[in-house]
């Protein structure tokens, strides 16, 4: 399909919609494609008659990222030591759950779930789209690793998940007793309601009784079924000497529950059951939202998933055979194809090696490795396929020390969170005095029944729920909006940092710039046509595996070249290649002073030379853009009073170049920075003040977590979560001074709520304790509180609002 | 105003049986996952005749 | 259809989409019937003489007849067809079992033939939404029973795990409309054509408004609710809006919705404190209500253009909206000083039918228009029909609705209104009634044009029909595939397949009816036991004639327009007397306190007319009261009272615990006779034959002459001792 670009006419790829300059596209059957990966799931669609998938996506307006076909031997999922943990097989039908990476609208949904129809031996398919998480169902016969390379043809990434019974049904079977406990604490306060408001109404003699004992009937399974988690969580808080909130809430409802029991059985009239299910039909509500949405960001995998999640193709007498990362041992030797992921430290046995090691090194720029030296774990292998000796493998290696030291030091509740615990702490103390002070008190003035009426009042209408709440509320609508805008947050306590940062550290790769080392450049100074000059640079590529060359490449696969053969290659070290077309013979390499071009200093320069004239025919400069809105976004941050710090491990030139363009004082640019330098810059930047890093999540890892506040930017969702407190799935850095202004606010909307239920519960207790308040009216002061905390969280501040407005997230 | 005796009961009945239907979709799984069937039913089957 | 064994791999099966069609037929044909009805009737109170005088087409018979023919007849048929539909792919299923489905089509088509002949014929319980006499009602109770067999079995054989939430309220709806049903119709039979109920006065007042309200709730709500849910996404081509939402709407909406009956009864003889309740639960209900709403409306974010053009999603937007004021008007309604403006005039009228028109009527359209086309796989015929339908059928309404707040309005006020010397302003009751009669012919307008765009509909929705067999006349239906539930469970328990997890289902509908029935067979003997009616002992039992001549008020459906129940407030207290207690009614078997004062109160009407007064009355109502709207029912001076059946009638009382002695029942014919020559003696004087004694007019006045007579007596008495 084509549509008129600015310069010069745009297609789009029949699948992804994705735009593609002219004469770039992949053609096949009057179809235009992006990339091979586009092309191959267009065709198995086409070829199983799955056409609705494209209507549907057009339907929801949906737009589907590119296929990246990464290449995957999944054959290590039909041994059975991974049958055995993966998968759960019950009267003849087995069952595979897949985390899968590339779902993002309904037309996915509609297709993985229709995989049955055209995948041999599938009986079902189930997704769930909350969590990306797949269970497919298959008869015996079918070999997993068949259903896995299906799904990646239809450019899906699955991982494994563990799946054996016991792990899988206890999650469940905990998820759903939680719902159960809140429905039945809903459904009997509801009906209790029914009882309670009729005997307020004046339903006397017999039906006043038969209605107290219907409504002590249904109070027993809120009691001694729903309330549970309160009284564990209380027991464990005596048994460890400490106060917990839950506490009082034990005793008001126990208390509540069977004082209300006695006072029925004697006669008397005040009842609690309606007051007691309430509080837990309440608490037990509040408590799910606040699980939820927290909960819903983070996705918690293990550190050996990191590692041992891709089959490896391991020596075994003299044939490579495929065997899960898990079952490989120091020693062994191992072949690592072209495109995969390292996943031990190893030392290269074949003679040569190109690597991108950005995950330690931070720097995309392809890596040349001979024999003999270590590659790191994580590092990704793309030159031709090559084999080496494992050294060191899962936490041994370098990247795992750092995970390992991540996870360890792991970030504690927040400040402010701790501060409210600990008010909270000693209002329980002086709520628990008080109660067995009124107790008494009034039991010596007014006797028994209305000396248990004041306590129950007392103790109810100061639970300090609302102030529990208050914090974590106002966090909820922050984190929620935040989250549907790319910004996943950790925990609270970091929006409470991000309030006192003082300096803010900027990496390069990846953060300020795209992070892919990429021809920014192209300039034709002979008479030959682009088209030409290219075929003849690329077919002069073509052999070569220098680091250079292959980012050439990537930039020719997207023209429709000619390809030329060519004579008598040489390779020039450090200075470029020679070879001849056609009988002319031409060289690609370093441009000598004289055409370098002032301008384009910071960047690495490639000329094409005609060998015989020795005159220059075009110049590559490679480097690595700047991303857009970088700049508007720096100038933001230095109005707003920060102090900025560039640091990357690039060389001084390109730092100091982007400094300038970015007007950020010389003496904040630090070059050449290894991640353990970062960590020190970090440490003594830290006396000054708080300190905020935005980097990439792989490399800058360790730098993150010592920052106070760490924002990882693109990088593998799970590590970099696991190193820094946020990581931006778009990989737009404006979102930054939106989280700036949203903890600023959200922090101002916590003092509110703070202020607001300490008023109240001091006014509530004071008013409780000379008996102006009914239990019964305590019970429907103290959701109101509660009510009112949760608005004002919901509610937010004008600025808040106005920063979300754009695009309103909706909180489901 | 006996008839309280009669609805009472009925009302209370009524109640258990929902709560009944409650507990067991909620072992039966039905509340695992709330996000995907309310976009699954969009989508018809189609037909399989020709 | 074929289903290989559960392992293998897809089983073939095909929807039964021809139920689904015939019930769309139906709820065609039967939608006509009752708007016309509804037409028939409207104009009937703007002008009397279009009863026609005829005892078959006045005003007190063929109400009835349209209220059941909107509710059970349109409203029913709709749901099924929805019901139907909507199951088979929701659950990826056939239905459970196709005979069994053409026992639900053609007997609940046979109970609405039924319904339609003995309405009309006077054959009725006298109570309000459930006149059907007991034969009609053990039918549709089992033909309910088909329909949840049918139902259920459909749930248990599902090919697709989870239950959507339209399931879920049809499940509610099935359940409760069950119970409800079957309590409000416990009667014990006279004779083929007649049945007493087993409650009496205030118990008979709570469980048929308990009835009354549920029955607008579970069969005129819930089911829509689960229609909602189903269609309103599948139009729009969008998810729900929220589906935790519709979870905790759904259940919310169970828990509460089963106790706000007592609305219907605000500052009636019943406690207070059941009122306070009644009012307490309908304000609460606002919010689920609002809840579906919100849920449904949002659901149409990002498609509004399409509501625009689509007739579908512009008929279901707009009854979803209708649906939040009628729900919103609901609770404001049982709030009791809100209630004392509002209970017996025109804005209740309104209020039912901004929910009847507005939400069934609107959302039926919409799911109509949804379906013919899918069904017979054709394009619908026109679009701008449907506009005009939609524009018809809405200014109707809102016609309807703006004139019954107006007429409801201005009556509730003039009644209560009294002048400082402490005098009614406007103590003539017939004063109230010519006021509002212009708003009469508005609605009658607003309704022509409701019924219109209904025809529209109709002919709009035939012609896709044609249009369409003459297309494709290819009958056997689609064959779609579906992996059967998974063999392996994921309980961790026994390894349930599909039977056994069907089990509990069934099992909870099984002890809900033993309980049901338990608890009939249990309560009723110690509900007849004088024990546990109050009594006061100058209320007596009526005597055999008065019997006879209650039956004919029942049969004339005069508690349509006429109510027997003073409220305890100033003004009707000037009007009618003392306030209805309790006791008066005790022996009231079914209650007849009546919803709607078109007529003035007749609780303590008994002495206040003499014979004569009466007998002029009911031949001509313009010959005493000149304005008066009231039909004329000269029939009653021709048909001839069943002065045999009056022993059998006592006899059944007596089982239902009314105190007559064996001697009453043994000369009931004679009693009744002689009280009848008396009565028709004292009209001589004026002209009227003796031959008149043996005609139905005698008993009527009669009981008309009894009414609110023992409490007068015994004051009377009180007053000479003072």
């Amino acid at each position: 399909m084509e549509i008129q670009g600015q310069k010069q006419t745009l297609l789009k790829c029949d699948h992804c919609e994705e735009t593609i300059p002219k004469d770039m596209e992949i053609v096949s059957q009057d179809h235009v494609f992006c990339c091979h990966g586009c092309k191959t799931v267009y065709s198995i669609l086409g070829s199983n008659n799955l056409q609705d998938f494209y209507k549907i996506r057009d339907d929801e307006g949906a737009k589907i990222a590119p296929v990246n076909k990464k290449v995957q031997d999944f054959s290590y999922m039909d041994d059975d030591s991974f049958i055995s943990e993966f998968v759960m097989t019950k009267n003849g039908i087995s069952t595979v759950k897949f985390y899968i990476e590339g779902i993002h609208c309904m037309a996915c949904l509609w297709l993985i779930e229709k995989t049955p129809s055209f995948i041999q031996g599938l009986t079902s398919a189930r997704l769930n789209i909350g969590d990306n998480t797949a269970v497919f169902e298959f008869t015996e016969q079918t070999k997993i690793s068949e259903l896995a390379n299906a799904l990646t043809r239809l450019g899906y990434a699955p991982h494994p998940l563990k799946m054996n019974e016991s792990s899988y049904n206890l999650q469940k079977r905990e998820e759903r007793t939680e719902l159960l406990r809140i429905g039945l604490a809903g459904a009997s306060m509801g009906n209790i309601m029914l009882y309670a408001i009729s005997n307020y109404a004046g339903a006397d003699g017999f039906y006043r009784i038969l209605f107290n004992w219907i409504s002590f009937a249904i109070a027993i399974p809120v009691i001694f079924y729903s309330a549970i988690p309160f009284y564990k969580t209380s027991l464990q808080a005596i048994r460890m000497r400490t106060l917990s909130i839950d506490i009082p809430l034990s005793i008001a409802m126990l208390g509540g529950f069977f004082f209300s029991t006695a006072s029925m059985l004697t006669g008397g009239d005040a009842l609690y059951f309606d007051s007691i299910t309430a509080l837990v039909f309440l608490i037990l509500l509040s408590r799910y939202f606040v699980k939820k949405a927290t909960q819903s960001g983070l996705n918690a995998k293990g550190l050996q998933t990191f590692f041992t999640n891709t089959g490896v193709l391991k020596e075994v007498d003299g044939k490579f055979k495929s065997v899960h990362g898990k079952y490989i041992s120091q020693g062994d030797r191992v072949k690592i194809l072209s495109g995969e992921k390292i996943i031990f430290d190893v030392e290269l046995d074949s003679d040569k090696a190109v690597i991108d090691n950005s995950i330690i090194t931070g720097e995309s720029k392809p890596q040349e490795v001979i024999a003999g030296e270590t590659l790191n774990a994580g590092s990704i292998n793309i030159g031709p396929e090559i084999t080496a000796i494992v050294r060191t493998i899962g936490e041994q290696t370098r990247i795992g020390k750092i995970i390992k030291e991540i996870e360890a030091s792991s970030k504690g509740q927040g400040k402010t969170v701790l501060r409210a615990d600990k008010i909270a702490k000693y209002f329980i103390a002086l709520v628990l005095i008080l109660t067995t002070y009124i107790g008494i008190y009034s039991y010596i003035q007014y006797g028994l029944h209305e000396a248990i009426a004041r306590a129950l009042a007392v103790i109810i209408i100061s639970c300090p729920c609302a102030l529990a709440m208050a914090t974590p509320l106002s966090f909820i609508k922050s984190l929620g909006q935040l989250k549907s805008s790319g910004v996943l947050v950790k925990n609270e306590s970091v929006l409470e940092n991000i309030n006192e940062v003082k300096h803010i550290i900027l990496d390069k790769t990846g953060t300020l710039t795209e992070g892919r080392f990429e021809v920014l450049d192209f300039k034709n100074m002979s008479s030959m046509r682009d088209l030409e000059i290219h075929s003849i640079a690329n077919a002069l590529e073509a052999r070569s595996i220098h680091p250079i060359a292959l980012s050439l490449k990537e930039y020719f696969n997207r023209y429709r070249l000619e390809s030329f053969s060519i004579e008598n290659f040489q390779i020039i070290n450090g200075l470029g290649i020679k070879a001849t077309i056609d009988g002319v013979s031409y060289f690609l390499g370093k441009v000598n002073k004289a055409h370098r071009d002032e301008s384009l200093s910071q960047m690495t320069l490639v000329g094409l030379y005609n060998e015989e004239t020795k005159e220059i025919m075009a110049t590559y400069a490679l480097g690595d853009k700047l991303k857009d809105g970088a700049i508007e976004k720096v100038e933001e941050l230095l109005a707003k009073g920060f102090s900025l710090h560039i640091a990357s491990g690039d060389n001084e030139g390109v730092v100091r170049s982007l400094g300038k363009d970015l007007g950020i004082k010389s003496e904040n640019l630090h070059a050449e920075q290894s991640p353990e330098d970062k960590a020190h810059l970090i440490a003594t930047l830290k006396e000054s003040g708080k300190v905020l890093m935005v980097g990439d999540g792989a490399n800058d890892a360790l730098a993150l977590q010592k920052a106070d506040v760490g924002i990882a930017v693109g990088g593998a969702v799970d590590l970099s979560l696991r190193a820094s407190d946020i990581f931006l799935s778009t990989s737009d850095i404006k979102v930054i001074s939106k989280l700036i202004t949203t903890a600023a606010e959200t922090n101002k909307v916590i003092i509110r709520n703070f202020a607001f239920s300490i008023a109240y519960n001091t006014a509530g207790v004071l008013l409780a304790l000379n008996g102006y308040v009914s239990p019964l009216l305590a019970a429907i002061f103290m959701p109101l509180s509660s009510v009112t905390v949760v608005l004002s969280s919901f509610m937010g501040t004008r600025r808040l609002n106005k920063c979300f407005k754009v695009q309103q997230g909706d909180l489901k | 105003m006996n008839i309280i005796y009669f609805l009472l009961p009925l009302a209370l009945v009524l109640g258990g049986v929902f709560v009944a239907f409650f507990i067991w979709a909620t072992k039966n799984g039905q509340y695992d996952d709330l996000d995907t069937p309310a976009k699954r039913m969009l989508f018809d089957d189609e037909n399989h005749t020709n | 259809m074929s289903t290989s064994s559960n392992t293998g791999h897809l089983e073939e099966f095909s929807y039964n989409d021809k139920i689904t069609k015939w019930f769309v037929g139906a709820t065609m044909l039967w939608g006509v019937v009752a708007l016309l009805l509804g037409v028939i009737i409207a104009f009937q109170l703007a002008y009397w003489k279009f009863n026609l005088g005829l005892e078959w087409t006045t005003f007190g018979r063929l109400r009835p007849l349209h209220t059941n023919a909107a509710i059970f007849a349109f409203v029913g048929n709709a749901i099924f067809a929805g019901v139907y539909y909507s199951t088979q792919r929701l659950c990826k299923a056939r239905i459970f079992n196709d005979m069994l489905s053409w026992v639900h089509f053609w007997g609940w088509q046979l109970i609405i033939v039924s319904a339609a002949v003995t309405l009309p014929l006077g054959i009725t319980t006298g109570k309000e939404y459930a006149e059907l006499e007991w034969p009609i009602d053990i039918a549709i109770a089992l033909i309910w029973v088909v329909f949840a067999i049918n139902f259920f079995g459909t749930l248990i054989k599902r090919r697709e795990k989870h239950i959507y939430v339209a399931l879920w309220f049809y499940i509610a709806t099935i359940v409760t409309v069950a119970v409800l049903h079957i309590v409000n119709s416990i009667s014990l039979p006279v004779d083929l054509m007649k049945s007493y109920p087993v409650y009496a006065g205030v118990q008979d007042a709570l469980v048929q408004w308990w009835y009354g309200h549920n029955a607008v709730a579970f069969f005129l709500t819930t089911p829509f609710l689960g229609l909602m849910y189903y269609f309103i996404p599948k139009a729009a081509n969008r998810p729900v809006y929220s589906y935790r939402l519709s979870i905790i709407h759904f259940w919310s909406l169970v828990f509460i919705y089963i106790w706000a009956g007592p609305h219907h009864l605000l500052y009636s003889a019943i406690p207070d404190w059941v009122q306070t309740l009644g009012m307490t639960f309908s304000v609460i209900l606002w919010m689920p209500s609002w809840g579906g709403m919100i849920n449904g409306l949002l659901t149409l974010r990002g498609v509004w253009d399409k509501v625009r053009t689509e007739p579908v999603l512009k008929f279901m937007a707009t009854g979803v909206t209708f649906y939040g004021m009628a729900t919103f008007e609901g609770p404001l309604l049982s709030i009791k000083s809100v209630n004392y403006l509002g209970h017996f005039t025109d804005w209740v009228v309104g209020h039912v039918h901004a929910g009847t028109i507005g939400w069934n009527y609107m959302m039926t359209a919409g799911m109509l228009y949804f379906l013919v086309p899918k069904l017979w796989k054709t394009h619908l015929f026109s679009k701008k029909l449907a506009n005009a339908q939609f524009w018809t059928a809405t200014i109707g309404l809102l016609l309807y609705m703006m004139s019954m707040w107006a007429a409801g309005i201005t009556q509730g006020l003039m009644w209560r209104q009294i002048d400082e010397a402490g005098r009614l302003v406007y103590p003539n009751f017939i004063e109230t009634v010519v006021k509002i009669v212009p708003m009469y012919w508005v609605r009658a307008f607003g309704g022509v044009l409701v019924l219109l765009g209904f025809i529209l509909m109709v002919y709009n929705l035939v012609k896709t029909i044609q249009f369409a067999n003459a297309q494709n006349a290819n009958k056997e239906e689609d064959v779609y595939a579906a992996a059967p539930l998974s063999a392996a469970q994921d309980e961790p328990h026994a390894d349930a397949h599909r039977k056994l997890e069907g089990l509990p289902m069934l099992f909870t509908v099984l002890t809900l009816l033993a309980i049901l029935v338990g608890g009939i067979v249990e309560i009723t003997p110690s509900l007849l036991s004088d024990k546990f009616v109050e009594k006061a002992p100058h209320i007596k039992p009526y005597t055999p004639l008065e019997i006879a001549g209650r039956d004919v008020y029942i049969k004339e459906g005069c508690y349509v327009c006429h109510s027997q129940h003073i409220r305890p407030t100033a003004s009707e207290k000037l009007r009618y007397g003392d306030p209805s207690v309790a006791a008066e009614s005790v022996y009231d078997r079914p209650f007849q306190w009546g919803s709607r004062r078109i007529g003035p109160d007749l609780a303590r009407v008994g002495g206040k007319y003499n014979d004569m007064w009466h007998y002029r009355h009911m031949i001509n109502p313009r010959d005493v009261t000149p304005k008066s709207i009231m039909p004329n029912y000269s029939w009653l001076t021709k048909n001839k009272t069943n002065f045999k059946v009056i022993q059998k009638k006592l006899k059944v009382m007596a089982a239902l615990g009314v105190p007559y002695t064996e001697e009453q029942i043994a000369n009931a014919y004679n009693d009744a006779y002689k009280q009848a020559e008396e009565i028709t003696k004292g009209l001589t004087e004026h002209g009227v034959p003796m031959s008149m004694a043996n005609k139905e007019i005698i008993p009527l006045i009669a009981y008309l002459q009894r009414l609110g007579a023992d409490s007068a007596k015994a004051k009377a008495e009180q007053a000479e001792q003072e």
